[in-house]
């Protein structure tokens, strides 16, 4: 049992973090209708801060990660308002653009803290075991945490005025603009929004695993493909979408090899796509 | 009024004519530049190792410029370094390589450390003689028909019979072990000669697991291994960042066997126990090619001056190992009288004498690659003990 249970376990774990960085790169893509590849690089920063934030200054660990999602907020604000609003309806403009900011983020982060790995010194008691799986509390904390980032968020996006705007605007902008919905507010509104659970997936991860500018890489993609995989633009597929390839990723790797992860990973995505091409969620 | 005028002119002249001969004279007095190409990955995960070739370059030309330059017959000549990034891949090394010699017309380059690169850019340096000085662990790197390619650290073709050696005559209770690699090029080749290891000293390998390069999450992998129960899980060829990750998930996944892992393991203890968490990275034993708590003059001279040069204790192999290469190479064309590579490529199998921070420069390897063109250097055992590093044993 616990054979099966600890891939099953360790594969939630993964999945939700997946979700986290997805949620925030698809609200992104549902309201402004934008790829931004920077996306893996907010969460690097944001994992960044939060570093500097607890070991340098000795902040409380959760306190530096809402700080960071703050700092990622106002940095997001301005590379919407800079660099993304002027080309807006230059979808390829924007997509080019975007790769080239995550190359400069890189490499600003790699020139200002070095090519090191790092980690943040976990918050959390010692792993334990339970009926003979074991769970790691910076883990399980992350899931805990992250589940309440996405509760907030949809109950954000449901009951209050903004989200409502937001759900608007991702369905209709020229519509929501008639009813007086203020466009570029919502648009800016939903980019630092992006950025500020970017950032907590970040600081999140910052416990568990290591800090360093090439970090933003491998996420995103995996972000990408949770937002292809549940439908893109839609929330409730991208929570699906990311607890799917967690737990196929942990089972193909415990099981197959983790050689073969990524492959079976892809292939069940391919299967999914061919079958349902607007993800699992998606709108037709 | 035509005789002044005279004198003016001839005055005139003959400050003109002093002028270019003390000129001319200052110009052949002054040292030629010497220009030492670099090659190595100065950008992504393994620019630790890139960062480290420079560094140790550095040092070395500015110790032998600080004394005018190193002399080669009636010439003396001052170091230029030409750093280019690689980024661990084989296309930026040939790159980087043809900008080395045919636009900046270098004679030596120093690294890489990816064998994807150096294999790559063999087949520019080895046809136009120019000398290289790399470390990477592909045994295709060193070859008959590559004489201008010398191996400066031992690979774990040298390293892994001393450390796996270790681990049989310290550690008899150990009967069986997993490997862990990446899944690439470096990680089968690495795997490969610690496989053998085992094999020769009777430790049953149970698995051989590996991963792709950006992985961060190994509770899949620890999953798999925990469930074999291995007396000793064994790291081949992984940097510094993924070990110390894998070290603190398996100890939290409930694996309490020994931990080791290859010389290279481990760059910086204070930060490798950072990573893998005091109580977790406890008892975890590794070779290094390099002591940086050694009494050697030379090597305690190097220390010093390194940590105040970069402010940053000196931890890794690399910096002293292409100090250590760059300072050689100088020596071999002193001795030889030439920058011919024919000359300095003999000359450098033939300067035994010659010490360096990690000991002589001695080649060899005529048995395993059919030239002596690897260096043989120090190994040592560590160990992390209440979050520091303690040498074990030498073993070489």
């Amino acid at each position: 049992m616990e054979q099966l249970f600890q891939p099953l376990i360790n594969g939630l774990m993964a999945g939700f973090i997946y979700v986290l960085v997805a949620l925030g790169l698809t609200l992104v893509f549902s309201i402004m209708g934008i790829i931004n590849f920077a996306h893996g690089e907010i969460y690097m920063l944001g994992a960044f801060v939060t570093y500097i934030l607890t070991v340098s200054y000795r902040v409380n660990f959760f306190l530096s990660m809402v700080i960071a999602m703050g700092v990622m907020i106002l940095l997001g604000l301005l590379i919407e308002r800079i660099i993304f609003r002027p080309l807006r309806g230059h979808q390829l403009n924007i997509l080019v653009i975007s790769l080239g900011l995550a190359i400069l983020l890189q490499n600003l982060a790699l020139i200002a803290w070095g090519p090191d790995d790092v980690s943040i010194p976990s918050p959390y008691p010692e792993a334990i075991e339970v009926l003979g799986i074991n769970l790691s509390m910076e883990r399980l904390a992350a899931v805990v945490i992250a589940a309440i980032l996405i509760t907030g968020l949809h109950l954000f996006l449901q009951f209050s005025r903004s989200g409502r705007a937001m759900r608007a605007v991702s369905q209709d902008p020229e519509a929501a603009s008639l009813q007086g919905v203020p466009i570029e507010r919502i648009e800016s509104l939903s980019f630092g929004l992006g950025c500020a659970l970017a950032a907590a997936a970040g600081g999140l991860i910052g416990p568990i695993f290591v800090i360093s500018p090439f970090i933003g890489t491998v996420p995103v993609m995996k972000a990408f493909v949770v937002i292809i995989l549940g439908g893109l633009g839609s929330i409730p597929g991208a929570v699906l979408g990311g607890i799917i390839l967690g737990v196929t990723e942990s089972f193909s790797a415990t099981f197959v090899g983790a050689i073969f992860q990524d492959m079976i990973g892809f292939f069940i995505i391919l299967l999914v796509l061919i079958l349902k091409p607007s993800g699992l969620l998606g709108y037709e | 009024m035509k005789d002044r005028s005279s004198s003016k002119a001839k005055g005139f002249v003959a400050i003109v004519l002093t002028s270019l001969l003390i000129f001319g004279l200052y110009a052949l007095a002054a040292a030629e530049t010497f220009k030492i190409g670099i090659i190595g990955p100065l950008s992504g995960p393994a620019s630790v190792w890139g960062q480290q070739i420079v560094r140790g370059a550095e040092m070395a030309s500015e110790e032998i410029n600080a004394k005018g330059g190193f002399p080669v017959g009636n010439e003396k000549y001052t170091i230029k370094l030409i750093p280019y990034d690689d980024k661990y891949k084989g296309p930026e090394g040939l790159t980087a390589a043809n900008k080395l010699v045919f636009d900046d017309k270098v004679k030596v380059i120093l690294g890489s450390i990816s064998s994807a690169s150096i294999l790559a850019f063999q087949v520019v340096t080895e046809p136009n003689k120019v000398l290289v000085l790399c470390n990477s662990f592909s045994h295709q790197v060193l070859d008959t028909k590559k004489p201008y390619t010398f191996r400066i650290l031992m690979t774990s073709l040298e390293k892994a019979p001393l450390e796996v050696g270790w681990v049989a005559k310290n550690k008899p209770n150990i009967k069986n072990a997993v490997t862990w690699a990446p899944n690439d090029v470096s990680g089968w080749d690495v795997t490969k000669h610690y496989l053998k290891a085992f094999k020769d000293n009777n430790i049953n390998v149970l698995l051989s697991e590996y991963y792709e390069r950006g992985t961060r999450d190994f509770y899949p992998i620890l999953t798999r291994i925990k469930a074999k129960n291995p007396d000793l899980l064994y790291s081949c060829g992984s940097p510094p960042g993924d070990v110390g990750l894998m070290v603190k998930q398996a100890r939290e996944m409930g694996i309490k066997c020994m931990i080791m892992g290859h010389a290279g393991s481990v760059e910086d203890p204070e930060k490798f126990v950072g990573i893998a968490g005091k109580k977790n990275a406890e008892d975890y034993t590794y070779g290094t090619d390099f002591n940086f708590e050694s009494k050697e003059p030379k090597a305690v001279q190097f220390i010093e001056k390194y940590v105040k040069k970069y402010s940053r204790p000196c931890y890794g192999y690399v910096d002293p190992c292409f100090y250590d290469a760059t300072m050689a190479y100088a020596y071999a064309a002193h001795k030889a009288g030439s920058l011919d590579a024919d000359k300095v490529q003999e000359m450098l199998k033939r300067i035994p004498e010659y010490e360096g921070v990690m000991g002589a420069f001695k080649f060899s390897g005529k048995e395993d690659y059919g030239t002596d063109q690897q260096r043989l250097t120090t190994c040592f055992i560590a160990q992390i003990k209440d979050g520091k590093q303690v040498i074990l044993s030498q073993v070489r």
